[in-house]
């Protein structure tokens, strides 16, 4: 239960939290919607994002139930890295990356990490 | 060689996803312009994450109407470390505050939450948070694909919802 004082009509704590804000709100969620058409399976986003969320949430990594591939456990190890350290990052990972996946689809991997922590972190902080 | 190399002609690897571009600079574009929180407060809390998360690009940006509206440099200069005790007014220091929170763990504990519903409406710390989240974030893609740790001082238009996005 968010912490802030007031909310917004919505169906989900995120609408009456970010609802709160609806302009941002819908631009981001038709950015949330658009990605999956980038080139990247959804499944695949769909890993990257729980695991962020639950690093967040100092919950367990609810991929290690999945039956992920190769391409899908590197995404979300670059998920991972990405959230905790970009810094971590080395010129292997992403010749290891580009094993999987190419320019293009680590562009739609990258700005699908990138909103997957945006809101974990936004979540959290507000307590969505 | 690049991490992640630019398509032909583009300026970014983004460029790849028009689409999806497009669509992140629409979203970042309505924090910065179609918002209720002043661009100044805004600013010191994306500045000081590009300090903390090191993004040789992002600390460098100015968003020209937070520096029109009076974040100067000698304002900037001052959110560092040691920004808590400084001259800096209490409604960007909160920003800042912000910032480090949303960086580190993302929880906010309870004397900054008393800060901010005393200084901020609801609607503002929802914006307040998702621009510096937002920032945090994407200033990581820069990281990760290895730009330079340092670029000169550029003062560039803020991000309109339908223009081209700065990091």
């Amino acid at each position: 239960m968010t912490w802030l004082r007031e909310q917004a009509a919505g169906g989900t704590a995120l609408d009456r939290v970010f609802g709160l804000r609806p302009n941002a709100y819908a631009r981001f969620t038709e950015l949330l919607d658009a990605l999956p058409a980038g080139g990247v399976d959804e499944s695949t986003l769909d890993a990257c994002h729980a695991r962020i969320d639950a690093l967040l949430r100092f919950e367990p990594d609810p991929t290690t139930a999945l039956d992920l591939d190769d391409a899908q456990r590197a995404a979300v190890g670059y998920a991972e890295q990405y959230a905790l350290d970009p810094h971590g990052l080395r010129d292997s990972d992403f010749e290891a990356l580009h094993d999987h996946f190419t320019d293009a689809q680590l562009a739609t991997l990258t700005l699908a990490v990138a909103m997957y922590d945006a809101l974990a972190r936004f979540s959290v902080a507000l307590e969505v | 060689m690049a991490r992640v190399r630019s398509p032909k002609g583009g300026l970014t690897p983004f460029d790849h996803q028009p689409p999806l571009w497009e669509a992140f600079n629409r979203y970042y574009g309505t924090l910065w312009s179609d918002g209720v929180v002043d661009d100044p407060t805004k600013e010191v809390g994306r500045l000081r994450n590009a300090r903390v998360t090191g993004c040789g690009i992002c600390k460098n940006l100015r968003f020209a109407t937070a520096r029109e509206q009076g974040l100067e440099e000698e304002y900037v200069e001052l959110i560092d470390d040691a920004y808590a005790d400084s001259e800096l007014p209490h409604r960007w220091k909160l920003a800042a505050r912000l910032a480090d929170a949303l960086i580190a763990d993302a929880r906010v504990d309870g004397e900054l939450r008393a800060a901010l519903l005393a200084e901020f409406t609801a609607a503002e710390i929802v914006e307040l948070t998702a621009t510096i989240a937002t920032a945090i974030a994407f200033s990581k893609a820069s990281v990760a694909f290895g730009a330079p740790d340092e670029m000169p001082l550029v003062v560039v238009p803020t991000p309109k919802i339908d223009g081209d996005v700065v990091r």
